[in-house]
């Protein structure tokens, strides 16, 4: 949990793991129930891509949201790629979430998520 | 061409297609970003993803409709012959068999060369907004 004043402590290498998560990571902690997605694109990116999973809340309404998001859990963030994710991801820190941002964005995880690992994947992972 | 004036599709001769495989047919067989986007808009092409179930559930995009390439030879009819059917896959390689099955079946069609993938790397932020709003009304 970190506060505003404590997020620059976290922008240097030695904690970068406590503030991305790699698709690889992601795809076993969503599998496992221990996570939440959270998709934070505008309404009109999702309307041309949207994802099958997860909860849906554009950056901008995020403030509004956060008595929906679970404190118990680590909320991965995440759009195209990481820089609106990081922003929102910051952001969600500075309120004492768990937070990361998913390391490679939609894009990676689209690519990822095609056969074998589509398969694999739990819409609907046991909470 | 390949439509008798009823519109029941008649079919290609594979050895034949081969044979007669040239550098027309190398470029026509294709379709990118530009130009399915712009087809598309104008209703003059029929888009179908062609992956599995399981990866459609994973993610999707707003744009076509879904019939997986194990089930286009029983979903035939949901084909409108008298346009181009563009098959889509994250990447090509999928697309480009569907295709060649739809065109040995005498239907008109190409495959989507950018892939999903660079679709949805393209359609973002203001450019998604634009093009849904041009769209609009379309399928899903």
């Amino acid at each position: 949990m970190s506060k505003l004043e404590t997020l620059p402590s976290q922008a240097v290498p030695a904690h970068m793991k406590d503030v991305r998560i790699s698709i690889d990571d992601f795809l076993t902690q969503w599998n496992e129930g221990a996570c939440e997605f959270i998709d934070i694109r505008v309404p009109s990116e999702t309307r041309v891509w949207k994802m099958g999973f997860g909860k849906h809340i554009p950056a901008d309404e995020i403030p509004e949201h956060l008595e929906e998001l679970p404190r118990d859990r680590l909320l991965v963030i995440a759009c195209p790629n990481s820089d609106r994710s990081n922003i929102v991801r910051g952001y969600l820190a500075a309120k004492g979430f768990n937070a990361k941002y998913l390391n490679g964005g939609l894009l990676g995880l689209t690519d990822k998520l095609k056969g074998g690992p589509a398969a694999a994947f739990n819409l609907e992972p046991l909470q | 061409m390949t439509k008798q004036q009823n519109n029941t599709l008649v079919e290609r001769d594979f050895d034949t297609y081969l044979r007669d495989f040239d550098y027309t047919e190398r470029m026509a067989m294709k379709i990118g970003l530009d130009e399915l986007l712009d087809l598309y808009a104008r209703d003059e092409i029929q888009v179908i993803d062609i992956r599995f179930h399981e990866e459609y559930a994973a993610w999707s995009v707003g744009i076509g409709q879904h019939i997986p390439l194990n089930e286009l030879p029983d979903r035939l009819d949901e084909l409108d012959s008298t346009k181009t059917i563009v098959a889509m896959c994250p990447h090509y390689d999928r697309a480009e068999i569907a295709r060649l099955y739809l065109t040995i079946k005498g239907f008109s069609s190409r495959y989507f060369t950018t892939g999903m993938l660079g679709l949805v790397d393209h359609l973002r932020g203001g450019r998604a907004r634009d093009y849904m709003e041009l769209v609009k009304g379309k399928e899903q």
